[in-house]
């Protein structure tokens, strides 16, 4: 089956047969499938081949902007497009990667950003294929994370056949409209270039988005007219937009002066230089760092990493500095989720408080993510990674020798407090780690045990991310350890983020290592068959708690407040009775998996015979029954 | 896609309130009270309400604590400060009020964390050393 189209075609043909041939001299609108109308020959006017396809220039262009990758459920209203790639364009940069979902086909490109950096193209239908994809794209809108993604779309309804007419709009992208950067619905060839070539500039220039291009179907699969007339425009990256000079050298003069700075970075981190910057910063200042993982931007176990005390160095800084966070209001307060919410500031009375952010940048109405409205001191318009080489000039000119004493006093501190931090997690993980269900820290250490001295990379989200252990136990010290979340939090984007992230590492050698949940993996588990088919080594390691459970604790938190029986919060949002068998569901999928295990003791073990299969390049399973948390 | 988008913005309205790691911080025990003594509670019937109940939801199955709560043993916190603060919780916690959960189910569970048993010696446990 390749697609709606096909399947609305035997209706046609169907009543065909039951009447004689039209006669005409022109030849029918719709083919018409009778034997005697396949053994009369064409009309002289009625083209049937072509040497030149509008969508073989889509190619070009394609390939002109260097994607390796283009994902993509098969749809009719892309197949001028998808020819193209397979035949004209070779099937290589980009190579088509199958994919059984148009959710999977973009999480799959959010997570392959998160690692390689550049996008991952997506082909969809422009209204069916779109509605699925759509949930996906506002993650990665919410993460500001550029997808590219090509639609496709019969416009002109003089020439659509049967399921064309649901396959077409008038407006393709206005659904997403939303949650995207740009989009176009280019005429012609020479404007699909043009926008095509626009498209990927707007959607990596910070902050990055997903963007939109609508391949028209009659553009796709009509013949080029003139070659000569058509060129690609060059494709030139804007710089990012760094803070202004005068604004960092004030932040410097705070930064110098304080007492008690806390650097906090979420998603900083656009290029792997972001890390050793913040690094650079941190050290020169000894500074506490907060690094609340939007991306990988501070390594774990560094002395200055105070991620798990947060609220504690919050309360005790003079000067916040917040780094492309998503939540600068939540980071510096505090809301309770009871009946009567109540807030209040997690920061001392004249902390100052400073922002730099491409969040001021680029805002739209609708969708909330833009989050609450914090009161700062100084908020400094720019990408955070672009300004932080000034930023740390600027610091470094205004230290003194006095200020340098007191700097290192301050991370002795600090370097004590980190110690003592580890030294907690690792009695806490200590309890319950015999228990059966595995305990989320037995599950984190057992995994930890079998790849800390392998070349890995964490790919899961943080909502799969084991209670927070693989953070509070591993060493991430590698741009590529860690990829962040969802960004909307949108569930569904663990497992096939996982796989594109995965595709990325490939290229690179690395092991791509994910803490699977098992709800995350129950909305479109077929990205595990797009693993297989394509060979993606992945080690996916199910944290199967048998539930959504944070729904749970929503759900509980209802029955206590209103105190009308508080047993029954479990209703609607178990994954038991039957217990999925996430092992042969990989297995019908063509992965390697064992499980379910339930005693912890066969963890490892199971986690070295799949590391061993996915060292030959193929994807494999471990399903292991965890705690709630 | 309805209920997509529904738990899609019920995740989106949890991340906005304080982070995961940030609600174990705010919910900080009481101070220890040791004036009285804890009543006698069936450990047995405490464990079957633990589960029940939903303590295991943030405090995990063991009472080990998780990035929603503390942990709770063994070694409890004294009885009656325990009790005030499932009662009327300071910082995230749902609130058990006695219309649901009596003073007698309440010393059960507590009995039930006081039986928990210690954890291994993190000496003996290679996969926990640094």
């Amino acid at each position: 089956m390749v697609g709606a189209a096909t399947l609305m075609a035997p209706a046609d043909v169907v009543g065909a047969q039951q009447t004689a041939p039209p006669e005409t001299v022109r030849p029918p609108a719709t083919p018409v499938m009778t034997a005697a109308a396949e053994a009369t020959p064409p009309a002289e006017d009625d083209v049937l081949t072509t040497d030149s396809a509008g969508s073989d220039f889509m190619v070009d262009v394609i390939k002109s902007l260097g994607f390796d990758y283009i994902c993509a459920n098969p749809g009719s209203s892309f197949r001028g497009l998808h020819e193209s790639v397979v035949n004209y364009g070779g099937n290589q940069k980009p190579e088509l990667i199958t994919c059984c979902h148009e959710e999977s086909a973009v999480a799959m490109g959010h997570g392959y950003f998160k690692v390689e950096g550049k996008p991952l193209a997506v082909m969809a239908h422009g209204t069916v294929g779109l509605q699925h994809a759509s949930m996906a794209i506002y993650n990665a809108w919410c993460d500001r994370v550029p997808v590219y993604i090509i639609l496709g779309n019969y416009g002109d309804a003089a020439t659509r056949r049967g399921a064309e007419w649901y396959h077409g709009a008038q407006d393709v992208a206005a659904m997403v409209r939303d949650y995207t950067k740009w989009d176009d619905t280019p005429w012609s060839l020479g404007h699909f270039a043009e926008s095509a070539v626009r498209a990927y500039r707007i959607g990596m220039t910070p902050p990055m988005a997903p963007v939109v291009i609508v391949a028209d179907g009659p553009l796709q699969e009509d013949g080029i007219k003139d070659q000569s007339q058509l060129s690609i425009p060059k494709l030139t990256m804007p710089t990012a937009p760094q803070g202004d000079a005068a604004a960092v050298a004030e932040l410097a003069k705070l930064l110098v002066a304080a007492e008690n700075p806390v650097l906090v970075a979420d998603r900083l981190a656009r290029t792997p230089a972001a890390m050793p910057l913040l690094v650079e910063l941190a050290e020169t200042l000894q500074a506490a760092v907060i690094d609340k993982g939007g991306r990988m931007n501070f390594p774990s176990l560094h002395p200055l990493n105070q991620s798990e005390r947060a609220n504690a160095v919050i309360a005790t800084a003079d000067v916040v500095v917040g780094l492309e966070v998503t939540d600068f209001w939540g980071t510096v307060n505090t809301m309770r989720d009871q009946q009567h919410r109540t807030q209040r500031p997690l920061t001392k009375p004249g902390a100052r408080l400073i922002t730099i952010t491409t969040g001021e940048l680029y805002v739209r109405s609708n969708y909330q993510d833009f989050r609450r409205m914090a009161a700062v001191d100084l908020a400094i318009a720019g990408d955070g990674e672009a300004t932080l080489p000034p930023l740390i000039e600027a610091v470094k000119r205004l230290v003194t020798g006095d200020r340098r004493r007191a700097f290192e006093e301050r991370g002795a501190r600090l370097a004590e407090a980190r110690r003592a931090t580890l030294e907690r997690a690792r009695l806490a993980a200590s309890y319950a780690w015999d228990a059966s269900p595995v305990s989320t820290a037995r599950l984190c250490a057992e995994l930890w045990a079998q790849i800390r001295h392998e070349d890995w990379s964490l790919v899961s989200s943080y909502y799969s991310d084991g209670g927070g252990w693989p953070r509070r136990l591993w060493d991430f010290n590698k741009p590529y350890h860690w990829l962040g979340d969802a960004g909307g939090g949108g569930i569904g984007y663990g497992a096939p983020a996982s796989v594109g992230a995965a595709l990325a590492n490939k290229r690179h050698g690395r092991l791509s290592v994910a803490i699977q949940t098992d709800g995350d993996l129950m909305y479109a588990p077929g990205v595990l068959w797009t693993a297989a088919h394509h060979k993606i080594p992945l080690l996916s390691i199910m944290n199967n708690n048998r539930a959504y459970h944070m729904e749970i604790m929503h759900v509980q938190r209802m029955c206590n407040r209103r105190s009308r029986g508080v047993d029954r919060g479990q209703i609607g949002s178990m994954l038991s009775d039957p217990n999925i068998d996430f092992s042969k569901l990989a297995q019908g999928l063509g992965v390697h998996a064992e499980g379910p295990i339930t005693n912890p003791k066969d963890v490892g073990p199971a986690i070295a015979r799949a590391l061993a299969v996915v060292k030959r390049g193929e994807p494999a399973l471990v399903d292991v029954v965890t705690q709630a948390r | 896609m309805t209920l997509r988008q529904l738990r899609a913005a019920v995740l989106v309205a949890v991340a906005s309130i304080p982070a995961s790691a940030a609600t174990a911080q705010t919910q900080t025990p009481p101070p220890v009270e040791t004036s009285a003594p804890a009543p006698a509670g069936n450990a047995a019937n405490g464990k079957v309400l633990y589960g029940r109940i939903g303590c295991y939801q943030c405090h995990s199955e063991q009472g080990q604590g998780g990035t929603q709560g503390p942990r709770l043993g063994p070694k409890p916190i004294a009885f009656q400060a325990f009790l005030r603060y499932v009662r009327s919780p300071r910082g995230e916690m749902p609130p058990y009020k006695p219309k649901v959960l009596s003073d007698k189910d309440a010393a059960d569970v507590y009995a039930f964390l006081q039986a928990l048993p210690p954890p291994p010696p993190l000496s003996t446990l290679p996969l926990l050393q640094p």
